[in-house]
């Protein structure tokens, strides 16, 4: 593998009894670089997040994270390698305060951190995330905008070299989200890799150097922006004509597109 | 003062209920050293599950695997010639060896396929015991030799240990309720996946976990059967046990430190205060109290005992 890939994957396969979630899926992301990863309900995209995390066994292909193989190793070692994920159906711990979930992710993860240096790093990340002032609420009495953004700060507790994004900004509203899409570049300048899957066109175009499309477990393109958008197969498997229309309209490229 | 009293206060009522549950063994009468020694051993029972229940989430309904593992290893060990403090030190860990031994293979069952795993592991041990024979007695059980010590002084005995047990089953609950791993094994209960995301080994957590819980069961088991000299499988391996425990654990509050113990003070100097006025009728109404303690505060006595000591605080600050 190359030296300076983040993330290599070789015709990766996740089979669910009868279904085939993902098919033969190869992907590289370059070491910095920001890849978005879209395609219809039930393309497989998620499972595919999930294989990477190693939550669900892949049937066939490898993956690799900076050179290493970790195809066979246990879920709870992908931090150890650099890798943080959030989930699309978040999964707080729902006894505990927003605070404390960001500090376990920082305690178990990259170097195992004293509790004290953990509730330091929460607070920062908190800070970042701007989730200061409900620090010490439990799950279930913020927002589910809230509930994103606790998934996106326990990610970067974690200190990420390579960050899997499922879904972050369903839900948040046009601000929320342009201060999303700000955080992700600058993670990006701070030189994290990271794979985005989103329904919102708007901020996939905003942050991606590079898309993917998945379809019904394969995929189906793999290129620069512009060209994977204007793909015919894309626009006739995704993103329809209207989409297609209304950018050749506004002649921007800022617009919100396919929602669920 | 009061910022001197919110410093101290905490460690401070600790000491002196330590200090008064240590004295009372020295003025409490014969009958009521058996029933505070009974109330202490329900403590660490209630507080050894608290730690597999409470605090990891998995039902174990046979607990009294441990307690009754306990017991055997302790009086063995005794039979054959072991100094007490030795054969207590030993069965603990045996009950600990148990849970790490078969908890990778238990702990993967959810749910109530893991209480109904732990029941079976009850019944198992128990007929394993029964059909060994040889040093575990069979079923005539295991006579132990008289204590040289004089009646009062063995109750006396008895109760300390059992205030060991309970101290430090307690300790473990209070060291869980803010440490990193009470940290791991929460998060873990909460979401498994966001858990192992994380980088915490799910069930590496959990069976430490149910070491913890089942070497304090199996103490506990060993002081018992010191404490009355005869064991034999069905009283030592007795799931109503494990029960009447988990009620405790449910009417103090789940994963809280104090709950427990207040859980099963409660219970059990209440049962024996009804069993001693009512007799016949003192299983139904225990029943009914814990049908409308469960049904009326399911979260358990300490969530409004909390409030309701927080609302005293406010009061006093305004008056
Ligand atoms: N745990 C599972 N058991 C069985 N089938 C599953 C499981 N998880 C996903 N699937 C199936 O695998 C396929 C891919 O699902 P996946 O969640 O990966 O899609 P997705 O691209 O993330 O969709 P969405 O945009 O809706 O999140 C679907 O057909 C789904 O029903
Ligand atoms: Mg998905």
């Amino acid at each position: 593998m190359k030296p300076n890939l983040s993330l290599e994957i070789e015709g990766a396969t996740v089979r669910f009894g009868g279904v085939v979630a993902v098919s033969e899926v190869s992907m590289t992301v370059d070491v910095g670089e920001v890849v978005g990863l879209i395609g219809p309900n039930g393309a497989g995209k998620t499972s595919l997040l999930n294989s990477i995390s190693r939550l669900v066994p892949l049937s066939a292909g490898s993956v690799h994270v900076f050179g290493q193989n970790i195809t066979k190793i246990a879920p709870y070692m992908l931090p150890r390698h650099g890798v943080a994920r959030t989930f699309q159906v978040v999964q707080p711990f729902a006894n505990l305060t927003l605070r404390e979930n960001v500090a376990i992710a920082a305690m178990f993860s990259l170097k195992s951190l004293p509790k004290l240096e953990a509730m330091d790093r929460a607070d920062a990340v908190l800070e970042r995330t701007g989730l200061t002032h409900k620090a010490k609420m439990l799950p279930a009495e913020v927002t589910l905008a809230d509930r994103k953004r606790l998934e996106v700060s326990r990610a970067l507790a974690m200190t990420p070299k390579l960050l899997l994004l499922d879904e972050v900004m369903a839900g948040l509203n046009h601000t929320e989200m342009d201060a999303m899409i700000h955080l992700i570049r600058e993670l990006q300048q701070e030189g994290t890799s990271i794979v985005v899957v989103e329904h919102v066109m708007k901020a996939i175009v905003a942050v991606c150097n590079r898309i993917i499309v998945m379809q019904n477990g394969k995929k189906i393109a793999d290129g620069n922006p512009k060209s994977v958008l204007n793909d015919p197969t894309v626009v006739a498997a995704y993103l329809g004509q209207r989409y297609v229309d209304r950018q050749s309209k506004t002649q921007s490229a800022s617009v919100s597109g396919v929602q669920k | 003062m009061t910022a001197y009293l919110k410093k101290y206060g905490a460690p401070l009522a600790w000491a002196s209920a330590a200090l008064i549950v240590l004295a009372a063994c020295f003025w409490l009468d014969n009958y009521w050293l058996r029933v505070w020694t009974s109330v202490l051993m329900f403590v660490a029972i209630t507080q050894g599950l608290n730690v597999i229940v409470g605090f990891a989430g998995y039902h174990s309904f046979g607990n009294a695997a441990f307690f009754g593992t306990g017991a055997y290893s302790a009086a063995m060990l005794v039979m054959a010639g072991w100094p007490l403090w030795a054969a207590l030190l030993a069965c603990s860990l045996v009950g600990a060896l148990l849970a790490l031994i078969l908890g990778p293979a238990l702990l993967r069952l959810k749910g109530h396929y893991f209480a109904i795993a732990t029941v079976a592991l009850n019944s198992a041990l128990a007929e394993l015991i029964l059909n060994v024979g040889g040093l575990t007695g069979g079923a005539q059980g295991i006579s132990m030799p008289m204590s040289t010590l004089s009646p009062i002084d063995l109750y006396r005995q008895v109760y300390l240990l059992m205030l060991t047990g309970a101290a430090v089953a307690t300790l473990i609950v209070f060291w869980l309720s803010r440490s990193k791993f009470g940290y791991a094994i929460r998060a873990s209960k909460d979401s498994e996946d966001g858990a192992r995301a994380m980088g915490i080994n799910t069930t590496a957590v959990r069976v430490a976990a149910w070491g913890l819980s089942g070497a304090v069961t199996a103490y506990v088991g060993g002081v018992w059967a010191y404490w009355i000299n005869f064991i034999e499988v069905g009283s030592a391996f007795d799931v109503s046990l494990s029960v009447k425990a988990y009620i405790m654990l449910l009417m103090g509050g789940m994963g809280s430190v104090v709950g427990p113990i207040i859980g099963a003070v409660f219970f059990e100097v209440l049962a024996t205060l009804v069993w001693s006025k009512f007799g016949a009728l003192h299983n139904l109404i225990l029943g009914v109290l814990v049908c409308a303690v469960v049904l009326f505060i399911p979260s358990g006595i300490i969530i409004p005992l909390r409030r309701f000591l927080s609302l005293r605080k406010q009061e006093g600050a305004k008056g």
